[in-house]
C-alpha cells in the first residue's frame, strides 16, 4: 500500500493539533483512506500501551550522588563567597548605583560631625554641669559683645553691692549715669527678647532680675533716695546675681 | 492542504516572554551563579530522565546530565530568547544524548543485536500494540518497562528523540521542532515513521 500524502496530518490529527476546519476535512479524508486508518491505529495502540509504562526508577544512591555532584558545581561555595563580598564592594565602592552614593554620602556627613565633635570641641549647645546654658547658646548675639555686656552690669552691680548710700551718694549718682550712658536696661531687654524667642527659661529668669535691678536704679531721681538703694543691694544679695552673672563669665571665657 | 496551518502554530507557539525561567536566566546571564544553581535544581531530574529516556541506563544518562548542565552555564550568555530557557535546555540534552550514542556506536552495534532476550521483550511488546492481542492488560509492568526501553533504543536519533520528547515528556509538536531544530511537520513525520517502525518490526518478528 502506498503512502499517503496526508501521512503527517494523522499525527496532527491524534494530537488535537488541528483547527476545526482542518479537523473536519481529515475526518472526511479518513472515511476513504486505508493507509491513514491504519495509521490512527497505530497512533491510538501506542498511546495505549504507553499510559501504562512507568520509567523505571534510578537506583536511590545513583540519584543521590547526581544530585550532591551537581549541587557542588553550582551552589555558591565557600568560594563564592569571597565573591559575593567582591560584588558588595564593587557594587558599594567601584560601580556604585544613585541610591548607594546618597547612602555613602549620609554616612560620610555623619560620621563628618561626629569626628567634629570629638576634635574641634562641643556643639553651642552643649548643657553646661551647673546647669546654665553655655555663653551665646540660646541667643543670636556675638560672644564677644555678650560678654561686654556682662563685664558692664558685672561692673555696675559689683558697685552697687559695695557702695555705702550714705557715704557714696556722689558716686551713686555717676553710677547710674554710667547704666543709662551704657544702655544697660535696654540691652538687657534685647538679650531677654532673643532668650525668649529660644525658651531658654533660665536665662530670661537670670535677665528678669537684672533688668527690674538696673530699672529701679536708673529709676532713682536722687542719690539721697538712700532707701531705695538700699533695697536694691537687698535685692542683689537675694538672689545670688553677682555670682551668677559671674558664674556665665567664666563659661564664656 | 491538511498539513497547512495547524493549532500548535497557533496556540501553541512558544514565547520567552512567558517563560517562567525568564529572571533567573537574566540573573545567570549576569554571571549570577546562585540563579544558575536553581534553575539546575529546578530541571536536574527531568534532564536525567530524558537523557535516560534517550541513552537507556542511568550511568551514562548521568554523566551526559552533567555535561549537559556544565554545557547550559557556558553557553547561557548566548542563549537567546527565541524559546523557553526548558526547551533550549531539552536541546542541549538531546543533541549530548545523541552526540554520546553516536560515540558509544560499537558498543550500541552490539547491544542491538537481538539476543534471545530481546526476542522475549520483542514478544512482550507484540502483545501490547497488536490490538487483537488481548493479553495486553497482563503483561508484567516490569517487562513492559524494559520492552518500551529496548525498542526505543532502536529507533533513528531523530525518531527517538521526538518520540521521547512528544510521549515521555508530554512535549508539544512546535517545541519538540524547536529541540530538534527542524519544521513541525517534519516532527511529525518522525513521530509517524517512529510508531510504524515499531508496528512494522513487531509484525515481522511475528
Amino acid at each position: 500500500m502506498r503512502q499517503c500524502e496526508h501521512a503527517t496530518a494523522v499525527v496532527e490529527y491524534f494530537f488535537n493539533e488541528m483547527l476545526p476546519v482542518q479537523r473536519a476535512m481529515f475526518e472526511d479524508h479518513l472515511t476513504h483512506c486505508a493507509r491513514c486508518q491504519e495509521n490512527l491505529q497505530a497512533l491510538k495502540i501506542t498511546e495505549q500501551a504507553l499510559n501504562k509504562y512507568r520509567r523505571p526508577a534510578p537506583d536511590r544512591k545513583l540519584l543521590d550522588d547526581y544530585h550532591r555532584q551537581l549541587a557542588q558545581t553550582f551552589q555558591p561555595s565557600v568560594h563564592d563567597r569571597k565573591r559575593f563580598w567582591e560584588r558588595v564592594i564593587e557594587r558599594v565602592l567601584l560601580q556604585p548605583s544613585l541610591t548607594w552614593r546618597l547612602a555613602e554620602a549620609v554616612v560620610i556627613l555623619v560620621v563628618g560631625i561626629f569626628l567634629g565633635r570629638i576634635f574641634f570641641g562641643q556643639p553651642a549647645d552643649f548643657t553646661a554641669s551647673n546647669g546654665y546654658v553655655r555663653l551665646g547658646a540660646s541667643l543670636s548675639v556675638e560672644p564677644s559683645l555678650l560678654q561686654n555686656y556682662l563685664q558692664e552690669t558685672e561692673m555696675v552691680l559689683l558697685d552697687v553691692d559695695n557702695l555705702d548710700p550714705v557715704a557714696d551718694q556722689m558716686v551713686i549718682h555717676n553710677l547710674i549715669q554710667s547704666a543709662k550712658y551704657k544702655y544697660l536696661v535696654q540691652k538687657t531687654i534685647l538679650l531677654k527678647e532673643q532668650a525668649q524667642e529660644s525658651d531658654d527659661q533660665r536665662m530670661i529668669e537670670l535677665l528678669n532680675q537684672v533688668e527690674l535691678i538696673l530699672l529701679e536704679l536708673c529709676n532713682i531721681e536722687t542719690p539721697a533716695d538712700i532707701e531705695t538703694f538700699i533695697q536694691i543691694q537687698q535685692q542683689l544679695k537675694n538672689n545670688y546675681l553677682l555670682m551668677q552673672i559671674k558664674s556665665l563669665k567664666q563659661q564664656a571665657i | 492542504m491538511l498539513n497547512g496551518g495547524s493549532v500548535s502554530a497557533v496556540n501553541r507557539s512558544e514565547s520567552a516572554m512567558d517563560d517562567p525561567d525568564r529572571k533567573l536566566v537574566a540573573q545567570a546571564k549576569q554571571g549570577d551563579r546562585q540563579a544558575f544553581g536553581k534553575l539546575v535544581k529546578k530541571y536536574q531530574n527531568k534532564v536525567l530522565y530524558l537523557a535516560f529516556d534517550l541513552i537507556g541506563n542511568y550511568v551514562d544518562a548521568q554523566d551526559v546530565a552533567q555535561n549537559v548542565f556544565l554545557q547550559a552555564f557556558r553557553n547561557i550568555a548566548y542563549f537567546r530568547d527565541e524559546a523557553t530557557f526548558s526547551t533550549w535546555l531539552y536541546r542541549i540534552t538531546t543533541n549530548a544524548a545523541i552526540d554520546f550514542q553516536r560515540s558509544q556506536k560499537r558498543r550500541r552495534a552490539v547491544f542491538m543485536d537481538q539476543t534471545p532476550r530481546d526476542k522475549e521483550f520483542t514478544s512482550a511488546w507484540e502483545h501490547v500494540i497488536d490490538p487483537d492481542a488481548a493479553i495486553a492488560n497482563k503483561v508484567e509492568q516490569a517487562d513492559l518497562k524494559e520492552l518500551i526501553s529496548h525498542n526505543v533504543a532502536q529507533l533513528s536519533p531523530q525518531q527517538r528523540a521526538a518520540f521521547v520528547l512528544k510521549y515521555f515528556h508530554d512535549q508539544s509538536t512546535d517545541a519538540i521542532a524547536k529541540i530538534l531544530g527542524c519544521d513541525p511537520v517534519t516532527v511529525r513525520g518522525h513521530l509517524l515513521r517512529a510508531i510504524l517502525k515499531l508496528r512494522k518490526k513487531l509484525k515481522d518478528e511475528r
